[in-house]
């Protein structure tokens, strides 16, 4: 072949990808414009349909069994859709068409297939369906092989409110497949109020990571029975992630006894991060003891500590105020500091003062 | 006959309100976002709002702020429709002047009963 | 005798030469060949690495990022210089974003108008005593007060004197900032509600090893914007801006993403970027030596990082539209424009030359830094003098053609083969990109935009990216003659509200790859 020759082959691949590069894009345009429409159309038809009969007080999907089987997949995506958006006998309903209809089965089957989108699509379904059978399908993909899959049925498993998802999703932290522990945490607040049994079990965990991700839900959670266990972590476990985490879980729970034990960690050996936390929850619990504690707190060699202290102690009334009041017109390097969130402070209460006025007014 | 406006960013929620209103015999309006919603307000003067909290550009809390600071929609009952674990919004909502709430998931049932008992009020 | 002398050196002269121009031949052949295929391969990479993405958004848990008390917050940082015009509008709908925890703070820079004023007046500010923390990144400009906003929006202005650079601003506001992640905007960019949730994302799945992530940000001129949120995407309408249009999506949307997929992201856009606040504490802050100061701070965590043997940070691109920004309408604003992210480029370049070529800096040393050398800064002397050479020998060709002489002094041949590797090629790579946009995104309503779209794929290869390089070019003269940087204030107009559309000059750093 000549040079020549060559180059023109050159270019006419060249030409012809070109051309069916615009073919490829203009063929996608018009058959997801056409599709789409049809799609529109069909959808604009079944949907009032379904809407109203499920915000009926006694729905009754029977008169599905009419529609044709295109109209029926709309009907089902649109179901899958409004899972998550209802409850009541409206979600029972619609549960008992998919299970009827078998696409419960085939979401299940799903999980196992061999395209992870496939699998992470259908973990998502089920987790938004809730239904208590199909629980255990969305727990064995928190072992999947991709990272993704296991993400999504990690949030998933949350959705079922369940106990036993707890210590799944806990077993889930570590390990080659772990999951990172933000998803985790969210999953294990949305279980609700029966996670806190498992919860305080998960205290005893051999891993310091499981261990702080107990501690940290406990305080989200508000679990006023399990302060005693917590101070116990605070002052006794092995691993600092974990103490530090307690010490932000006390200051949530707001339990004064709380205070002493979080006061003898602002000792000077401790770690910067396990005394900042320690005295943000002091303030978070308040009385006369944490005001007291937050005023040799706020003399702290540590800046970072000091500089939290005179925040803590500009959230604590008027008395905190005084104690501020005081140290702004010393010339030390937290006066400033001091002087910054009683300025700060004033703003938040006037703001606060108008709102309220205005509601009283209108 | 009681006119409802119903403002909330989520289409199928949206619908879902607006449908079981109907079959209690009332009308409905919606809109889909606060700025719209302040302004059917304004001009509608519904008999009641239902309103969602979290939307783009103006909140649930905002809109119900300024309808209570308007003297002509201050009257009007508020029904604010939160999503679960968002506690802190309901104080809020009260504090700006909402009457009651309800809380997504949707239950029908307890839509119907919210809105007797703040019209009956 | 010295006839036949005089010809043997004639004819070795004119070898020599027939050599070097072939070899000169040669060598823009492979360039352009080898420039445009590694485009092919970034653009393969990003189209595969996006279309997991995609499908991957349907399952996202974008609502449980939001609703996670546990969602780290971001600390905004916008710096502000002469932004009267719509800074009260950008900062309305910053605090309108879809994000549970998180803070503006505005860094009004010495602005000679009133932004100041119409933010006190709009937000109600309050003066509180600035205390400044112990590690603080020291600013030029000294900081002269700060002020919070009594109407209860997380917002918080910082006034400074003007330090002479834009760098300088972002870091008075980093020292303010109290989240544990910040993001640098623009003032005038216009954000995607759910911008934040976008790029936080990366962060919760593995907070471990990403340090920083950014998005994609096209142009909005011509975007129907609603309250500083853009409510319709189009194509814009003058053929610059469909040209950037099309350069943008290429360069970002494919050359980033693709980047990303190799864990080799340089450079992350000034308007929008998303950075873990002790590692840009740890790099002294952002360089107020620099006009490509975004594109540093990304070259210095690389640098940072590896330095402390950490080979498992990431520095993530979401390949989804955060942004929307203002691209240059006039021709003059847009030279200026790319005159300054080259001379940008290049001192980011010389600052951390020692990662060049240092296998101790992985990817980014061996490989991404010689393409951004080689191809990005360097690259604009040989594509002008290919064109400019390839122009010229065809025009004096055809000439002489006209008069029956031949006076080709390049190979007809060589022409063909330029002109496909240098302009086909790219046009194959715009159209691509911009077909892989219809499959993906598809934000192109119109059949009008669309065609738009495809007639600005063509153009921008045949005289915009000429213009480009002698633009790239200048910027690097510059630098090679004033290695000191004194950035000049740029003139901003403001938001255009007349027509509901935007048009305005942008001051986003961008390396087009």
């Amino acid at each position: 072949m000549t040079a020549g020759g060559i180059l023109v082959a050159a270019l006419l691949t060249m030409a012809v990808i070109l051309l069916g590069l615009t073919f490829a894009a203009m063929v996608r345009r018009t058959s997801r414009d056409l599709l789409a429409s049809l799609r529109n159309k069909r959808e604009a038809r079944i949907r009032p349909m379904l809407l109203s009969v499920v915000t009926d007080d006694e729905p009754d999907l029977s008169f599905l069994r009419t529609f044709s089987k295109k109209d029926l997949r709309i009907v089902e995506s649109l179901i899958w859709g409004l899972l998550s958006k209802v409850r009541g006998s409206s979600k029972q309903v619609l549960v008992k068409w998919l299970v009827e209809s078998g696409a419960i089965g085939r979401v299940c089957e799903q999980t196992k297939s061999r395209s992870r989108v496939k699998r992470a699509r259908s973990v998502e379904l089920l987790g938004s369906s809730g239904i208590a059978e199909t629980a255990s399908f969305v727990a064995d993909c928190l072992h999947d092989s991709d990272k993704e899959v296991r993400s999504v049925a990690a949030r998933a498993l949350g959705k079922f409110s369940e106990k036993e998802a707890v210590v799944h999703l806990l077993s889930a932290l570590t390990g080659p497949k772990a999951i990172p522990r933000s998803i985790i945490s969210m999953s294990l607040l949305h279980v609700g109020p029966q996670a806190i049994e498992p919860l305080m079990d998960g205290l005893l965990n051999r891993s310091a990571l499981v261990r702080s991700v107990c501690v940290d839900m406990l305080g989200i959670y508000g679990a006023v029975k399990a302060t005693d266990r917590l101070i116990g972590c605070l002052q006794l476990d092995p691993s600092m992630k974990v103490r530090v985490s307690a010490a932000g879980a006390l200051g949530r729970l707001g339990s004064p006894k709380g205070v002493e034990p979080l006061v003898r960690c602002i000792t000077v050996n401790a770690p910067r991060k396990l005394r900042v936390a320690a005295v943000a929850s002091i303030g978070q619990i308040g009385g006369k003891q944490a005001i007291s504690w937050l005023n040799s707190a706020m003399l702290d060699v540590d800046s970072v500590v000091s500089a939290a202290a005179v925040e803590a102690l500009s959230k604590m009334g008027d008395e905190g105020c005084i104690i501020l009041t005081e140290l702004s017109t010393m010339d030390l390097p937290q006066s400033l500091i001091a002087n910054q969130w009683l300025s700060r402070r004033e703003i938040n209460l006037s703001s606060r003062k108008r709102s309220s006025r205005e509601m009283a007014g209108a | 006959m009681v006119n409802v406006l119903v403002v909330d960013d989520d289409p199928d929620i949206r619908e879902l309100v607006a449908f079981k209103l109907t079959q209690m015999g009332h009308t409905v309006t919606t809109e889909n976002d606060g700025e719209g919603g302040l302004a059917a307000a304004i001009q509608e003067k519904p008999d009641l709002i239902l309103l969602d909290v979290m939307m783009p550009k103006l909140t649930g809390i905002e809109v119900c702020q300024r309808l209570r600071d308007d003297p002509k929609t201050s009257g009007v009952p508020v029904i604010l429709i939160t999503a679960k674990a968002q506690e802190v919004d309901v104080e809020r909502g009260f504090a700006a002047g909402a009457d009651d709430y309800i809380v997504k998931p949707f239950s029908p049932r307890e839509l119907a009963s919210r809105v007797e008992a703040v019209l009956g009020r | 005798m010295t006839a036949s002398w005089i010809e043997t050196a004639l004819t070795g002269a004119h070898d020599l030469v027939e050599l070097s121009i072939e070899t000169f031949e040669w060598f823009i052949i492979t360039y352009f060949l080898t420039l445009n295929t590694i485009y092919l391969v970034l653009t393969i990479l990003a189209i595969v690495g996006f279309t997991k993405h995609i499908r991957r958004i349907s399952h996202a848990g974008h609502d449980d990022v939001f609703a996670n008390p546990l969602t780290p917050g971001v600390s905004i940082v916008v710096p502000a210089h002469n932004e009267e015009a719509g800074i009260v509008d950008s900062v309305r709908a910053m605090l309108s974003l879809k994000y549970p925890k998180f803070e503006v703070i505005v860094v009004e820079d010495g602005s000679k108008d009133s932004t100041f004023e119409q933010l006190q007046n709009h937000f109600d500010l309050a003066e509180i005593p600035y205390a400044p923390a112990e590690n603080s990144i020291p600013t030029v400009g000294p900081v002269q007060s700060m002020h919070l906003a009594r109407s209860g929006e997380p917002l918080i202005v910082v006034r400074k004197a003007n330090g002479g650079s834009r760098a300088d601003a972002s870091n008075a506001g980093i020292n303010v900032s109290t989240m544990p992640l910040v993001c640098m905007v623009d003032a005038d960019s216009l954000l995607d509600p759910e911008a934040l949730l976008r790029v936080v994302k990366p962060f919760m799945d593995d907070p471990k090893n990403v340090v920083a992530t950014g998005g994609v940000i096209l142009p909005g001129n011509g975007c129907v914007v609603d309250e500083g949120h853009v409510v319709e995407s189009r194509i814009p309408k003058g053929w610059l801006a469909r040209i950037q249009f099309v350069e943008y999506l290429r360069s970002f949307l494919l050359g980033r993403t693709g980047w990303s997929t190799l864990k080799s992201l340089l450079v992350i856009s000034g308007a929008f970027g998303l950075f873990r606040r002790d590692i840009v504490m740890a790099v002294g802050g952002m360089d107020t030596n620099s006009v490509g100061e975004d594109a540093e701070l990304v070259a210095s965590i690389h640098h940072y990082m590896r330095d402390r043997k950490n080979r498992d940070y990431r520095v993530v691109f979401v390949a989804e539209p955060v942004c929307w920004t203002e691209s240059p309408t006039d021709i003059k604003v847009l030279a200026r424009q790319r005159k300054r992210w080259s001379r940008g480029l290049a001192e980011v370049l010389w600052k951390h030359r020692k990662m060049m070529f240092n296998p101790k800096y992985g990817r980014i040393g061996m490989f991404v830094m010689p393409y951004y050398l080689f191809f990005e800064l360097l690259g604009p002397v040989v594509e002008l003098i290919g064109f400019a050479t390839v122009t010229a020998g065809v025009a004096l060709g055809l000439l002489g053609g006209l008069f029956d002489q031949n006076w080709w002094l390049i190979d007809q041949k060589f022409a063909v083969m330029f002109g496909l590797v240098a302009v086909g090629y790219s046009v194959v790579l715009s159209v691509a990109s911009l077909t892989a946009e219809e499959f993906s995104f598809h934000r192109l309503r119109s059949w009008r935009d669309f065609g738009a779209a495809m007639a600005a794929a063509l153009l921008e290869n045949l005289g915009y990216r000429q213009l480009h390089a002698y633009w790239r070019l200048k910027g690097l003269v510059s630098w090679l003659i004033q290695r000191d940087s004194k950035w000049g204030a740029m003139p901003r107009t403001g938001f255009k509200k007349s027509d509901k559309t935007v048009a305005k000059t942008t001051k986003v750093t961008l390396n087009v790859s």
